[in-house]
C-alpha cells in the first residue's frame, strides 16, 4: 500500500550512497591497508602514538564539559521556555534560533572580537576598574569551550523543550499536595521524568561536539587540536591517508555507538523528538 | 605554500563587471564547441550585450584553436589570485595566445594527490614550496619539467627541479611593534623573553618558520639550524605559556599585529610590508633571522593542458620584469637572479631575495624538509597542543 512511496525516497537515498557512503567506504578500506593488503597497523600506530592519544584525549574532554554546561544552561533555558506565556516563549524562541543559524566563522570571530585581551568585555572591565589586566578569556581552552557551548545550547534546548511540554503538570501539582517543597518536586519528580530527554540532548550535543573544526581553530589560539584539525591535516598537509582514514572511523564508530546505546537505553523515538 | 583557508576563485578575464565576464565566459565556451550559437546569441540578449560585438572575434578559427588551449594556474587564493593573472597570466597570454585561468583553490598536496589518482587533473601548473617538487615527484604525482623549452640558466643551481621550477621567494620574518622597540629591531632572543618584552608573541602554527626561530631563538647556530631538533624547538615554544597565540592564516597574523592584540610576531614577509603601509609605520618587520624560502610551479601528471603550452608558461614565469611586477603586487619575490640588478630602491627593500636581505637570513634547508615534513608538522602540532 505504501509501496509508491518508496520510490519518492529513492533519489535522496542514491545520492547519500553514492557521495557519502561510497567516499566513507573507501576512506575505511584505506585505514585497514587496503587494497594492497589487510593489516591492522594504522590503527595500532594510532594506539601508539602519544600525541594522537592525548589529542583524542584533550578532545573527548573538552567536549564533555561542553555537554555538561550546555545542557546545564540548555536545561534553564528549555524550562523558562516551557514555562512563560506564548509571547515570551515566541521571544525566547526566536532569541536562541537567531544565533542557531548564523555561520559559526562569524560566531567565532564575533566571540574573538569580544572576548580577547584588547576586546570589548576586557576593555569595559579594564575601563571601570575592576580588573588590573586584562582576563584571557579566549585563544585557550576556555575560549574553545565558550564558543562550542554558546553553538550547542539550542542543541540541548530544542529536546528538552519538547520533552518538558509533554510532562504531566499534575505531577508536580501532585508532589506539592503531599506537602513538597517546590525545589523538592522539582528534583524528585520534575527531573527524573525529563531525564531521558536530558540523556538524549546530551549525547546529540556530544556528538556534534565531537566534530568542531572551526570553533577550536579560531578560538583556541592554535593550542587547542581537536580531531577533526588533526583529520584535515593529516590528509591535507602530511599526506597520511591511512591515518586520517583510522582517526575517521574511531569517530565514526564511536558515534554510531553512542547513537545506538541512546537508542538501547530511550528509544530512538524519543532521541529524535518524533512522538 | 601559503594555506590561506578563504578559498576564492577568480578568473583573470576582463571581468570588471559580471556580465562582461559572463560574455566572455560563453565566448570561450562557443570556441570549444561546448555552446551552440544559438545559446550564444539568446545569452548575449539577455545580458544586454550585442551579440555581433561580443562575438566579434570568435568567428577566426586561429582565436577559436588557441581558445581551445587554457592554462589553470591555482595557487594559494586572496591577493595572489588577480597579482599572479597580472603579472604572469596576462603578458603569456598576450605573446602566445593561450589564457590562463588563475583559481585560488589553495592546492595542498593532499588535493594534488587525490586530483591525480581521480584521474580528473583540473589543475594545470600549481604553486606549492620547493620540497614538494622532490616530494611529490618521487611520488609519481607530477611531471618533468621540460628543460629543452625551459630556460635553466633563469634559475639559480638548485632551483630547477626535475619536476618543477622555482616561481617566487618569500620569508618568514619578525614583525614587531615599534611602540615596544623604539630604537632598534628586537631579536630572537628578545621574542621569548617575556618578562623584559611583556604581550602576546605570534607564530605559525603549522611549524614551519616557527620551529626555526624556536632553535635560533634557543641559540643554536644558524649553520646548525639542520637537521633541525624539533623536541629542542617545541619545548623552546612551549616555554611562552600562554604568552604565544598561533597564527591560522596569514590573514589572522595580520590582523593581530594591526589591532595591537599581539607586540611581535614571525609572518610571511608579504603580510609584514603590507602591515607597515597599513599602520604608517607603527608595525614594521626586521630581514635579520628571518626563514629564506622559495616555493615553486608544478605540474599534477596528467593535466589537460599541452606540455608545450606548459612549459612555455613556466618559461615566461621566469622573465625579470614579470617576477619584478608580482613582487611589486603581492611582496613575493623573483627567482631569478638578472631581476636583483633591475630593482628600483623601494623594491630592494621588501625583496626576500635580494642579496643585502638573503645575506641577513637563514635559508630553509629543501632537501631536510623533504624527507621531514610530515613528521615535523605532526610532532609540533602535538607538542604544541599538548
Amino acid at each position: 500500500m505504501n509501496r509508491p512511496y518508496y520510490f519518492f525516497v529513492l533519489p535522496a537515498v542514491a545520492l547519500v550512497a553514492l557521495m557519502f557512503l561510497l567516499p566513507l567506504g573507501w576512506l575505511a578500506a584505506l585505514s585497514f591497508g587496503l587494497p594492497e593488503g589487510f593489516t591492522l597497523e594504522h590503527y595500532e600506530a594510532l594506539a601508539g602514538s602519544s600525541g594522537i592519544r592525548s589529542m583524542l584525549w584533550n578532545t573527548v574532554r573538552l567536549v564533555t564539559i561542553t555537554t555538561l554546561v550546555s545542557l546545564v544552561l540548555g536545561y534553564l533555558v528549555a524550562f523558562a521556555m516551557a514555562h512563560l506565556g506564548e509571547t515570551q516563549r515566541m521571544l525566547l524562541t526566536l532569541f536562541v534560533l537567531v544565533p542557531f543559524w548564523l555561520s559559526v566563522l562569524a560566531r567565532a570571530l564575533a566571540w574573538l572580537i569580544l572576548l580577547r585581551h584588547n576586546g570589548l568585555v576586557n576593555e569595559a572591565l579594564t575601563g571601570a576598574g575592576l580588573i588590573d589586566r586584562p582576563l584571557q578569556l579566549v585563544r585557550n581552552e576556555l575560549g574553545v569551550i565558550i564558543g562550542m557551548v554558546h553553538f550547542l545550547i539550542p542543541y540541548a534546548v530544542f529536546p528538552l523543550f519538547a520533552a518538558m511540554m509533554t510532562v504531566d503538570r499534575r505531577l508536580v501539582m501532585a508532589a506539592r499536595s503531599v506537602g513538597a517543597v517546590p525545589w523538592r518536586a522539582f528534583i524528585d519528580v520534575y527531573v527524573p521524568v525529563t531525564l531521558p530527554a536530558i540523556f538524549g540532548a546530551g549525547v546529540l550535543v556530544f556528538i556534534f561536539g565531537l566534530g568542531f573544526f572551526v570553533t577550536p581553530a579560531i578560538l583556541g589560539g592554535g593550542r587547542v587540536v581537536m580531531l577533526s584539525e588533526y583529520i584535515s591535516v593529516s590528509v591535507l598537509q602530511t599526506l597520511r591517508w591511512a591515518q586520517a582514514g583510522a582517526l575517521s572511523m574511531v569517530l565514526l564508530v564511536s558515534v554510531i555507538a553512542l547513537v545506538w546505546l541512546v537508542a538501547r537505553a530511550i528509544g530512538f523515538r524519543r532521541l529524535t523528538g518524533v512522538g | 605554500m601559503h594555506r590561506e583557508r578563504d578559498c576564492y576563485t577568480g578568473r583573470i578575464t576582463v571581468a570588471s563587471r559580471f556580465t562582461d565576464d559572463l560574455i566572455d565566459l560563453a565566448r570561450t565556451e562557443l570556441a570549444k564547441g561546448r555552446m551552440d550559437r544559438r545559446d550564444f546569441v539568446r545569452l548575449c540578449i539577455g545580458a544586454g550585450v550585442a551579440p555581433a560585438v561580443a562575438g566579434s572575434g570568435i568567428l577566426s578559427a586561429s582565436e577559436a584553436a588557441a581558445a581551445a588551449e587554457e592554462i589553470v594556474l591555482c595557487n594559494f587564493g586572496g591577493d595572489a589570485v588577480a597579482a599572479m593573472g597580472e603579472a604572469w597570466g596576462e603578458p603569456f597570454t598576450a605573446d602566445s595566445g593561450v589564457p590562463v585561468v588563475v583559481d585560488g583553490g589553495v592546492p595542498l598536496a593532499g588535493k594534488i594527490k587525490a586530483m591525480v589518482e581521480s584521474g580528473n587533473v583540473v589543475w594545470d601548473v600549481c604553486d606549492g614550496d620547493g620540497f614538494l617538487c622532490d616530494q611529490l615527484g618521487k611520488q609519481g604525482l607530477l611531471e618533468e619539467v621540460d628543460y629543452s623549452i625551459v630556460d635553466k640558466s633563469r634559475l639559480p643551481e638548485g632551483w630547477a627541479y626535475d619536476h618543477g621550477i622555482a616561481n617566487y621567494t618569500y620569508s618568514f620574518v619578525l614583525a614587531y611593534d615599534t611602540g615596544l622597540f623604539p630604537d632598534r629591531a628586537p631579536t630572537l632572543k628578545d621574542f621569548f623573553d617575556t618578562e623584559t618584552y611583556p604581550g602576546f608573541r605570534t607564530m605559525w602554527k603549522y611549524q614551519m618558520g616557527a620551529m626555526e626561530a624556536c632553535l635560533l631563538g634557543d641559540g643554536v647556530p644558524p649553520e646548525e639550524l639542520y637537521p633541525a631538533d624539533i623536541d629542542r624547538a617545541i619545548a623552546k615554544a612551549r616555554s611562552l605559556g600562554d604568552d604565544v597565540i598561533y597564527w591560522e592564516s596569514g590573514a589572522s597574523s595580520q590582523e593581530m599585529l594591526m589591532s595591537g592584540e599581539a607586540v611581535m610576531g614571525i609572518i610571511w614577509n608579504t603580510r609584514a610590508s603590507v602591515l607597515e603601509r597599513d599602520t604608517g609605520g607603527r608595525v614594521t618587520w626586521t630581514w635579520d633571522e628571518g626563514l629564506y624560502c622559495h616555493s615553486s610551479f608544478v605540474m599534477p601528471k596528467g593535466h589537460k593542458a599541452s606540455a608545450a603550452a606548459t612549459n612555455q608558461f613556466l618559461n615566461s614565469v621566469l622573465v625579470p620584469e614579470r617576477q619584478i611586477r608580482l613582487l611589486e603586487l603581492l611582496g613575493n619575490g623573483p627567482t631569478n637572479p638578472a631581476a636583483a640588478s633591475m630593482l628600483p630602491e623601494e623594491l630592494v627593500r621588501i625583496d626576500p631575495g635580494h642579496p643585502d636581505n638573503v645575506a641577513r637570513q637563514v635559508t630553509r634547508s629543501e632537501a631536510w624538509y623533504e624527507e621531514h615534513y610530515d613528521e615535523a608538522v605532526e610532532r609540533w602540532l602535538d607538542g604544541i597542543s599538548a
